[in-house]
């Protein structure tokens, strides 16, 4: 039975500030900086969880933050980690995978099936017809807590930062390395997942005096930011590392980095080794020293190790009666010094743990070693089984960051043997183990980082003592013939199911993880992955000499999704009158990053009804939209219609000033990816637009291929800074007109014209556009001016009607004009989209000329052609196939009810042989109905 | 406001200027050329660090102007380069400016931006390129009379998601510094 201890220096704990939460129906006493687990413990409630499998009772185990057993549902939200999650007063507490509480868990009864799903029965047993609803009742029965959606939202905000230094882990090691590097004038970010400094060296003989003055001189350092409560998740190319926070995930870039992220004690593998009461040294350790909590009134420890002996003087120290340290090694050196009158036996082999009235261990069973080389069976009664055998480094950011570790035979342990370049570790990691070496370690790895981050060389060696003293036993392995040795805790996975595993092939370790899912818990391995891994190499005869570690993929230990989610940024670009659309009662959609107005709802109208009175009244009067989302580019320089007639499929070289043409763009491969109409302005100055979503990509290119050119050209990117409106229509013309100071007769301002002047006082360039209308004028003015021109076009006579996406797209296709990304596709040349006449193939180059003869040659693949439907009783959708001769022959591309024609039109690419003027599509609806389609010249409607 | 951090909107004229005889223009209207790519300067008369009129060189031969009050430079330079100057080449600069500033404005824009504001090079007033929640924005910073502050600007079709974001975050930040 665990239990409070009187106040001992340093703990953690305010006695001052008493807290009681409830945990499934019983309450438990704690204190202001206890954590949930620690309260269940001071509280003697053992049982805190039922495992994953087969609903065993399980208590503490690491108390490290790693395993399943210590999580809990905490006021309704699952899966918290109560060894660090801290109590709060009041809470409610509840285990996340039983059927009517731990206590009483009706789903223990599991256990008895236990000899029916060996390892792989998943596998074998649900496939097929079945296996989905096997799944779903799997699923339902497993799975650790469940999410209510009604939890609140809570904000998890993401953040970067940057350090000269980054060190992780504030043990003894970790805190001399930020030191020293601090010292040295680097900027130190110093993590740890505990609550407090210090590390394991709250228990490896750091004097209280020295602990003290560390922690002073880190708390004032000028250099030196810490993090507490916080743990690397994941490393990432160039020392980039995540920093999970308890409400946000911080990205930090750092110049060097040292591990100092110490080992994880690894359980002796025994029968019953997962009794409530069953728990590692380190765990008793941090019971201890944090929180006062005494592991149990009686224990037994087994040892491997000088840990394991450490920790049966500090529990003697505070009264806890030491049953027996029984060492698994041959011999105990000097290590039981100081231990009269406790029972120290070595030669131990622990057969299994037995279980009290309530499932918790009771005592604990070996065999000794007695006189003449014969062994006896022996019993030891007690409430604790502590486990110091061995540690496995906290090594896999390391592994992520690049660097090899190779198996150190005398230490038992993996430790670095190649670092990558600004990658430094220090203490246990590194296999320092005694307080000096860590320190010493830190030191010089703080030195060292400090120095590479001011640019200074890194030595390619790693410098480790080499005098290492065993820590790990190599093989701390006991199968029992009634099994129920575990291995994996999380996984509930024993002996049996690894060496099942290998029997069936599955004999390397990233197989056997799978087959068995070994490491695939909560603690993602950190207890399992390094005993597997010796029982699978003790299998195929071989040792950690012989193998190299895996790596994990980030990240290491489990992220919540709501710090991965961060705020959840949602650009949106607006123009310069998207109030005034506001207003107008648009209806928004995002086109390429950009809000615009589907359409303007009109008062007990739909949709389709709202868009065809704004065709109507771009057709009879004119209307106006906003088109500041096209791309707008400037070129100017002596070589800009040189560099146009490289990047465009057209000539522009020879276009006058105050004129405007087509212009398509290819890619290398002769594929249609833009286009858009390009002004001369001056001899040395051209302004032309691109689509909205192309905008980017297009001047980026212009960028990249003038850095092969070097033509004598510089562009500017005035996309966002230009408003633009499209006003269009019969009326167009007399409306703007008295606006403007350029004279927009049909003489003076012709189809096809470019120019500059004054619209309602803002300098423009205006352009006869003719995408939606025959008559239209596109004005383009500075962003700041745009609302000033858009409520005097708006004004400009009692007729003009905003229109939105919908209606151009309608008039457009009237007009017969292709929308290169959705007329088009990535296979879309320009002959095939009709878009040939813009192509001059006699020039000297332009990009995918090359490849545009080869299409010349090999002949169209498919053909964009108009069609007008002939039964409009089925419904056709943009999409839908054209097939002949029982193929597939073609897609609708584009389709509309044309309020002008009072019928549906639209755009198809289909095989060339059904591509003239008059011949028949057959269309394949939605519905699987075949409706007839006649191919027909464009555009649709003439001269309006 | 938040007293942790604020942000507002600066009002002021801005332009740009590209091309190879850009320097030269600027030269010849008594403009500053700063000289070193990525760093900026006063405008015009004493060159303080604090200086709310700048030119900043965005490349070898890219600058951008921005000016309070009057704007008499931004209009001259405008003037000039109407002209048609070969080698000189007018660059539209209808940028938002943004100042940011407050004892947490730095952690403010540490959940917005990958580039170490916080750290920024204020002695050699150094003017970063960057990325802030997917909008490219022109960001230094300064010392003032209130601390550090950070004057940003981007593309006004991103402005008013970049600064009501900003807002939401200023508005959340707790008073005092981060450390």
């Amino acid at each position: 039975m665990m239990y409070r201890l009187p106040q001992i220096p340093g703990e953690w704990i305010d006695r001052s500030q008493p807290l009681q939460l409830e945990f499934e129906g019983d309450a438990a006493q704690g204190f202001a900086g206890d954590t949930v687990t620690a309260v269940l413990a001071a509280s003697g409630i053992l049982r805190l969880a039922r495992s994953f499998k087969y609903h065993r009772p399980r208590g503490i185990h690491s108390f490290a933050n790693h395993d399943a057993n210590g999580l809990f549902e905490i006021d309704g939200v699952p899966n918290q980690r109560g060894d660090v999650v801290a109590a709060r007063n009041g809470a409610r507490v509840r285990a996340v995978n039983t059927r009517g509480g731990v206590a009483r868990d009706r789903a223990s009864w599991v256990e008895w099936l236990a000899p029916f799903l060996p390892v792989g029965f998943y596998y074998k047993a649900f496939h097929g017809s079945n296996f989905a609803s096997w799944e779903r009742r799997i699923r339902s029965f497993a799975g650790l807590g469940s999410i209510s959606a009604d939890a609140p939202k809570l904000p998890t905000p993401k953040r970067y930062a940057f350090c000269d230094v980054l060190v992780i882990g504030a043990g003894p090691s970790g805190m001399a390395a930020a030191l020293t590097a601090a010292d040295a004038g680097a900027r130190v970010l110093l993590v740890d997942e505990n609550a407090r400094l210090g590390g394991s060296g709250r228990w490896s003989g750091l004097p209280e005096n020295v602990f003290a003055d560390q922690l002073a001189r880190i708390s004032a350092h000028e250099h030196i930011e810490v993090s507490t409560t916080t743990f690397a998740a994941g490393y990432y190319a160039d020392h980039w590392v995540a920093l999970v926070e308890p409400e946000r995930l911080t990205k930090v870039r750092a110049r060097a980095v040292v591990f100092a992220t110490g080992v994880i004690e690894q359980p002796a593998i025994f029968r019953n080794n997962d009794l409530p009461g069953v728990l590692t040294g380190s765990a008793a350790q941090r019971l201890l020293t944090r929180f006062a909590i005494a592991p149990g009134r009686r224990v037994c420890i087994l040892a491997a190790n000088r840990e394991g002996y450490e920790l049966a003087r500090a529990l003697r120290d505070h009264g806890v009666t030491v049953e027996a340290v029984l060492d698994l090694r041959a011999s105990n050196d000097q290590d039981a010094a100081g231990l009269a009158g406790v029972t120290c036996l070595t030669g131990v082999e622990p057969i299994e743990a037995i279980a009290g009235s309530q499932g918790a261990v009771r005592a604990l069973r070996v065999m000794t070693p007695d006189t003449g080389g014969a062994s006896r069976v022996r019993t030891f009664p007690c409430d604790a089984v502590l486990m110091s055998v061995g540690f496995a480094p906290a090594g896999q950011l390391l592994l992520q960051a690049g660097a090899t570790l190779h198996y150190d035979t005398q230490l038992g342990q993996h430790i670095p043997a190649k670092l990558p370049k600004g990658v430094f570790a220090a203490g246990r990691v590194a296999g320092e183990y005694d307080l000096n070496e860590r320190e010493r370690g830190g030191r010089a790895a703080g030195a060292a980082a400090a120095a590479y981050a001011r640019g200074e060389p890194m030595s390619a060696s790693v410098d480790h003592p080499r005098a290492f003293r065993q820590v790990s036993h190599p093989y701390p392995v006991y199968p029992h013939r009634k099994g129920r040795e575990f291995v994996d805790l999380d996984e509930d996975i024993q002996v049996k199911d690894l060496l099942a595993s290998v029997q069936e092939g599955y004999d390397s370790l990233e197989l056997m993880k799978r087959f068995s899912t070994l490491g695939m818990g909560p603690s993602q391995g950190k207890h399992s992955n390094i005993p597997g891994a010796n029982i699978l190499l003790r299998a195929r005869g071989k040792s950690f000499a012989d193998t190299a570690l895996t790596t994990q993929r980030p990240f290491y230990h489990p992220v919540p999704l709501k710090h991965l989610a961060g705020r959840g940024f949602h650009l949106a670009r607006r123009s310069a009158v998207h109030d005034r659309h506001a207003a107008l009662g648009a209806h928004w959609m995002t086109v390429g990053g950009w809000q615009r107005p589907q359409y303007y709802a009109r008062a007990a109208a739909s949709m389709a009804d709202c868009i065809a009175a704004e065709v109507r009244a771009v057709r009879d009067h004119a209307g106006l939209i906003d088109v500041s989302t096209l791309g707008k580019i400037e070129i100017f320089g002596p070589d800009a219609g040189a560099f146009l007639d490289r990047m465009y499929a057209g000539r522009f070289s020879d276009l006058k000033v105050g004129h405007t043409r087509y212009g398509v763009l290819l890619d290398e491969a002769g594929i249609v990816r833009d286009d858009g109409v390009v002004a001369r302005l001056g001899d040395h100055h051209f302004y032309f637009t691109t689509t909205t979503s192309g905008a980017t990509a297009v001047y980026r290119d212009l960028l990249l291929w003038n850095a092969r050119w070097r033509m004598d050209c510089a562009f500017v990117n005035a996309t966002g800074h230009r408003a633009a409106f499209n006003f269009a229509g019969p009326s167009s013309r007399a409306a703007l007109q008295p606006l403007t100071d350029i004279d927009l007769s049909e003489q003076a301002f012709p189809a096809l014209g470019a120019r500059q002047g004054l619209v309602a006082g803002v300098p423009a360039r205006v352009v006869r556009a003719g995408f939606v209308s025959s008559l239209g004028f596109e004005i383009h003015v500075p962003f700041h001016a745009g609302a000033t021109v858009w409520d005097a076009l708006m004004k400009s006579a009692p007729t003009i009607c905003a229109f939105g996406v919908e209606a151009q797209r309608v008039l457009r296709l009237e007009k017969g004009h292709p929308i290169v990304g959705q007329d088009t596709d990535g296979l879309t040349n320009p002959m095939e989209a009709g878009l040939g006449w813009a192509v001059k193939m006699d020039k000297p180059f332009f990009i995918g000329q090359r490849s545009l003869r080869i299409h010349q040659q090999r002949g169209a693949r498919q053909q964009l052609v108009g069609f007008v439907l002939d039964d409009e009783s089925v419904a056709v959708a943009e999409a839908n196939l054209v097939i002949d001769g029982g193929e597939i022959a073609g897609r609708i591309t584009s389709l509309a009810r044309s309020p002008t024609l009072n019928r549906t039109v639209g755009f198809a690419l289909v095989a060339p042989r059904l591509a003239g003027v008059g011949g028949v599509l057959a269309i394949r609806a939605s519905d699987g109905r075949q409706v007839a389609a006649r191919v027909a010249p464009t555009p649709f409607v003439g001269a309006t | 406001m938040s007293a942790g951090a604020w942000v507002r909107v600066v009002t002021a004229r801005r332009i740009g200027v590209k091309g190879p005889f850009a320097t030269a223009v600027l030269g010849e209207l008594g403009l500053a050329v700063p000289e070193r790519a990525n760093t900026w300067s006063a405008l015009r008369g004493p060159d303080r660090d604090d200086a709310g009129d700048i030119v900043a060189r965005l490349g070898n031969t890219e600058f951008f102007i921005e000016e309070q009050g009057e704007a008499a430079g931004v209009a001259a330079l405008e003037r000039q380069l109407a002209n048609d100057i070969a080698g000189a080449y007018p660059v539209l600069r209808e940028d938002v400016g943004l100042l940011i500033g407050g004892p947490r404005a730095a952690d403010a824009l540490a959940q917005v931006c990958n580039v170490d504001l916080a750290g920024a090079d204020i002695a050699n007033r150094t003017i970063y390129m960057a990325l802030m929640i997917g909008v490219s924005v022109l960001a230094l910073a300064q010392r003032s009379e209130a601390g550090v502050v950070y004057r940003i600007w981007c593309d006004p079709s991103f402005a008013n998601f970049l600064l009501s974001e900003l807002e939401k975050i200023t508005h959340e930040l707790p008073a005092g510094s981060d450390r």
